[in-house]
């Protein structure tokens, strides 16, 4: 089985099981989780179900191509359930069996593995799904993000799919993966490894990255005072993406990192409550109406509580 | 039912998969509070022990409890009612008072009677209150006692609104063979309980609570932990088969037996090339990262073999070995990558790169952090009378401690930081002593881990500790409560144990002078003159030195701990010795004795003090007009020889065992001698007399600090 057969058998397999099927996002993410079809759509009452392939950047994983098993950018194949229906697990074994693995032929654990995102104020509570002693799977419960507790409880599955590819594969170096049956994921990607690390840790100009991270940030409180919550947040994507880089140059120092890592976060929470509000005031369009109704009076009953905005705070 | 009419019940509770590290403390919470439940609801007697059994895997926890009654006991209660006075009018007849309250309990007026109260007489009424069955109550009492079950971290799911370890997916709640309907979290009890996933059984019908482990265990699941422990015994088979034998590791055993419901034991193995990466490596790898167990040969050294224990009895394909095998190699790769590309630099060499590693935000970097622990550890060693080679190899040691955190190797394994910075030294063929202290500087972390092997060590080790406490304190980082992120409270105890249980003997005042005088004159914004921050380091110490005491294998009392410390800590190690002693001493009968007359001489020469009195500090023999004071001055002043030559060879049960034995003499000076004498140099020279053997008193122990058992 290649690569690609891999991306293939996933995306039908969720597809068949009622996720939207979406095409990654069209900016630097550095994990699935931050592509608003889960970002936004985790929070607030309306059922969600969507599977995608992101290509993921961590430029301080960057290693010129080098490195049997690191990578400036690999794919992660994600999904998200909203709630997650009792037998997720189970359903989650049958999607292994998409691509060839049988689990009673195997031996699949789950071992405690808790994520949090501290660029997202995002935490949840799993495992990581490993499949002969190799982890091969992120299982999340989110529970907060935005720095916002949830209510109906999204599962997140995150496949970490080169991983998965070479040991279907048999090979023990990524580049040598076969991305289809005529050409390898060397051949595809190599160059770009390369280049992107070496534009990370030598070409990077500082003071560029350090501007514009200053000026994406201004631009996201900016265009979210206009109210237009994703073009708001594009420019806090930005603002991660350019940390990201600032980091792997090493111009980030070790008392600089949590300041700058907050400056993201509160823009991912700000984002994160003026969606509520905004999916609030076209009045949960995704659910049945009398719910709907239910849950904006919940929702109002909470504000006026916490005496914040809708959805509240970050607790911290 | 069984014979005595009893029945037995059995609760499972079926979740995702629980962290391992949680399982075993809730399976013993569950079956604990489910049994004080059924006692305070009567359905368990009291006074009989009950029969509990629990078990737990990683997708269950349960608990069978026999013995339960068929139903609550018929109950009679006393309701109490208004005031005597308030109830009947000054004729005796019942008031509107009454009348009300005899209605609300359904009752005629007349069935009321008078009953003291805590504020007078008050109505009351006698009722019976028939049992319940006990499926109705255990309907209503089990679900808020599951939930109320507490977890190091818990979580919402599906609807969200209740917390659990983990989502709870079904229930089991059996009596004898009857379901009892309950339900917890929109999950009703059933019979139904699941296999081991990939065992192809599936869903499994329980007929009974006594069927329980049997039919599991046709699910390939394990219930009982000790069954799982028994069977994995097996880990010395497969040793075998590799042609070794397991090294003994009994927290991984833990571990793994609390992460797998079917224990299958097998064997692997590595690349052979790999034996060349470091032991401590290969063991992190092997026993951290994938929880297998390492296999050595006859000598003691590690075959390139390992065994795990995995959820699965058998290994059809051996499609597990091999995924295990070869996540191994991948990461001894790694860890092979790592190891040569660090040495292609010089360990010290990467202070340079440290001068960008901050330490913290007012301290400086750990470069700086380095160099502070170099002065340092030269002004203990002189301190501690070391200062020669010793000292010289401390500070070499002490320079090249931070250095592994520049390296990819301790970046890897951030679990073998200061390990990794030893190879590394040892590589690059350092004196022995140097590059252990390096390895050992992080020791020790707990109340009964090792300490550094060597003098060198310890040195580095409490260097490191006292530069983390003058410097993190004086900046005014505290810990609070469960807030300690600096570790402040581990780097104290540390020091502690360093100096208490080690061979060196350091002066604790000096040597936290000399860790805020390493500081020099670097840009620190300390938040509190030097003295009054070496005073609360003092006591944050003292704090732990009491901690250690208590809680450490040796367990003092703590009065003996406050007696002790009131005579002095500042060599901790003197100060254990005096401990020991003491406590040793305790048993035995004239040790009441001396903590009383050591009482009554404090009390007699703190009464003096309180009026004004100076006590000399020579007694006059010439003043000495009793034989009682005359035999008490005397022997007073033998056993102050004694003492000192006892103490000074570090025998202070001697030392105890003398001052004790003044008892007969100190009796009869009480019995005998007025202290407060008309005369007053009489007074004053009895005075002194007592001081004196106060002194000697105080000198190990102020055993005014003892509390004796019946007085207060």
């Amino acid at each position: 089985m290649t690569f690609q057969d891999l991306l293939l058998a996933l995306t039908r397999f969720w597809a068949e099981r009622g996720c939207v099927i979406q095409m990654p996002y069209d900016l630097e993410v550095g994990a699935g989780t931050m592509n608003p079809d889960t970002f936004f759509r985790a929070l607030g009452p309306e059922p969600w179900k969507v599977a995608y392939c992101e290509p993921s950047r961590r430029p301080v994983d960057g290693r010129y191509g080098d490195n049997p098993y690191r990578l400036y950018k690999h794919y992660q194949f994600q999904v998200l359930v909203k709630p997650g229906p009792d037998d997720i697990q189970d359903i989650y074994l049958d999607s292994l069996k998409s691509f060839g693995i049988d689990p009673a032929r195997h031996e699949i654990r789950f071992e405690e593995d808790n994520w949090e995102s501290p660029t997202l104020g995002a935490a949840g509570v799993g495992w990581q799904v490993l499949l002969d002693g190799m982890e091969i799977t992120q299982f999340t419960y989110f529970q907060q993000v935005g720095g916002i507790p949830l209510t109906r409880i999204p599962v997140e599955i995150t496949y970490g799919v080169e991983r998965i590819a070479m040991y279907l594969a048999g090979v023990e170096n990524v580049f040598d993966l076969p991305w289809n049956d005529t050409i390898t994921y060397g051949e595809v990607r190599r160059r770009d490894e390369f280049e992107q690390s070496s534009y990370a840790f030598k070409t990077a100009d500082v003071e560029f990255l350090q501007e514009m991270f200053d000026r994406h940030e201004a631009e996201a409180r900016r265009t979210l005072a206009a109210d237009l919550v994703i073009p708001a947040y594009e420019h806090a994507l930005r603002c991660s993406h350019t940390f990201n880089l600032l980091d792997a140059r090493g111009a980030v120092s070790v008392t600089e990192r949590p300041a700058l890592i907050g400056r993201v976060r509160r823009l991912a929470c700000a984002m994160a409550a003026a969606w509520l509000e905004q999916r609030a005031r076209l009045e949960f369009p995704l659910l049945p109406r009398d719910k709907a109704r239910e849950a904006m009076a919940e929702m109002e009953a909470r504000s006026k509580k916490g005496g914040g905005k809708a959805g509240g705070r970050k607790p911290s | 039912m069984s014979a005595q009419g009893t029945h037995t019940f059995l609760l499972e509770i079926g979740c995702e998969e629980i962290p391992d590290r949680m399982l075993e403390t809730a399976r013993q919470d569950l079956a604990a509070a489910l049994q004080e439940a059924l006692i305070s609801q009567r359905l368990l007697p009291a006074e009989v022990e009950a029969q509990v059994e629990s078990f737990a895997t990683p997708r269950r926890l349960a608990v069978r409890v026999a013995g339960v009654r068929s139903r609550q006991p018929q109950e009679t209660l006393v309701i109490t009612g208004p005031p005597v006075t308030t109830a009947f009018d000054g004729e005796g007849k019942p008031t509107r008072a009454a009348q009300g309250f005899a209605a609300s309990q359904d009752v005629a007026v007349s069935d009321l009677f008078r009953q003291a109260g805590a504020k007078g007489e008050v109505v009351a009424v006698r009722r019976t209150r028939r049992g319940l069955p006990a499926a109705e109550v255990l309907a209503g009492l089990v679900p808020g006692l599951v939930l109320g079950l507490t977890f190091p971290k818990s979580m919402s799911w599906g609807e969200g609104g209740i917390q659990f370890v983990r989502p709870i997916r079904w229930l089991v709640a059996l009596l004898d063979d009857v379901v009892v309907p309950l339900t917890i979290a929109g999950v009703t009890a059933d019979r139904l309980t699941m296999s081991r996933r990939g065992s192809g059984v599936g869903i499994i019908s329980l007929p009974g609570a006594m069927d329980y482990e049997e039919m599991l265990a046709g699910g390939e699941v394990m219930a009982d932990p000790e069954v799982r422990r028994e069977m994995m015994k097996g880990i010395h088979a497969a040793a075998a088969r590799a042609g070794g034998e397991i090294v003994a590791d009994e927290s991984l055993l833990e571990t793994v037996l609390n992460m797998v419901e079917y224990p299958g034991c097998l064997e692997g193995s590595f690349p052979d090339e790999f034996l060349d990466l470091p032991v401590e490596v290969l063991t992190t790898t092997l026993r951290h990262h994938q929880h297998c167990f390492t296999v050595a040969g006859k000598d003691g050294r590690l075959l390139a073999r390992f065994v795990a224990v995995v959820n699965a009895p058998e290994d059809p394909d051996g499609a597990i070995r091999a995924g295990y095998e070869r996540v191994i190699a991948g990461r001894l790769a790694d860890a092979r990558f790592f190891y040569r590309e660090d040495r292609r630099q010089p360990l010290a060499s990467r202070l340079e790169m440290l001068e960008r590693t901050r330490f913290h935000a007012d301290l400086g970097s750990y470069a700086d952090k380095a160099r502070r622990m170099q002065i340092l550890v030269g002004r203990l060693a002189d301190l501690a009378g070391v200062a020669g080679e010793v000292g010289k190899r401390a500070v070499q040691a002490a320079g090249l401690s931070k250095c592994d955190l520049a390296t990819q190797m301790e970046n890897e394994f951030p679990e073998l930081q200061g390990v990794v910075g030893g190879l590394y030294a040892r590589e690059e063929g350092v004196p022995a002593e140097v590059w252990r202290a390096v390895y050992d500087h992080y020791s020790p972390e707990g109340l009964d881990d090792a300490l550094p092997r060597d003098r060198e060590g310890i040195l580095v080790s409490l260097a490191d500790r006292l530069d983390n406490l003058v410097g993190l304190m004086g900046v005014g980082i505290v810990p609070k409560g469960s807030r300690d992120p600096f570790a402040l409270r581990r780097a104290a105890l540390g020091v502690v144990r360093l100096l208490a249980e080690g061979p060196l003997h350091l002066p604790v005042a000096a040597a936290l002078g000399a860790a805020r005088q390493a500081y020099g004159d670097a840009p620190v914004p300390w938040k509190s003159a030097e003295n009054e921050l070496l005073d609360q380091v003092t006591r944050f110490l003292e704090g732990r030195v009491r901690h250690l005491f208590e809680q450490g294998h040796e367990k003092h009392r703590y009065d003996s701990i406050a007696a002790v410390l009131a005579a002095g800590w500042d060599d901790l190690a003197d100060t254990a010795a005096r401990l020991r002693a003491l406590s040793a001493l305790r048993g035995q009968s004239d040790f009441e004795a001396l903590a009383a007359a050591s009482k009554r001489i404090r009390n007699i020469l703190s009464k003096a003090c309180e009026t004004g009195v100076t006590i000399p500090a020579e007694v006059k023999t010439e003043l000495l007009e009793d034989k009682a004071e005359k035999e008490l001055h005397a022997a007073a002043a033998l056993v102050a020889v004694r003492a000192a030559a006892d103490a000074a060879a570090g025998n202070h049960e001697a030392v105890l065992a003398a001052v004790a034995a003044l008892g007969p003499e100190v009796d009869q000076f009480f019995d005998t001698v007025m202290v407060m004498a008309d005369r007053e140099d009489l007074r004053l020279n009895r005075l002194a007399l007592l001081a004196q053997v106060a002194g000697l008193y105080r000198r190990e122990a102020d055993f005014a600090e003892i509390v004796v058992e019946g007085t207060s």
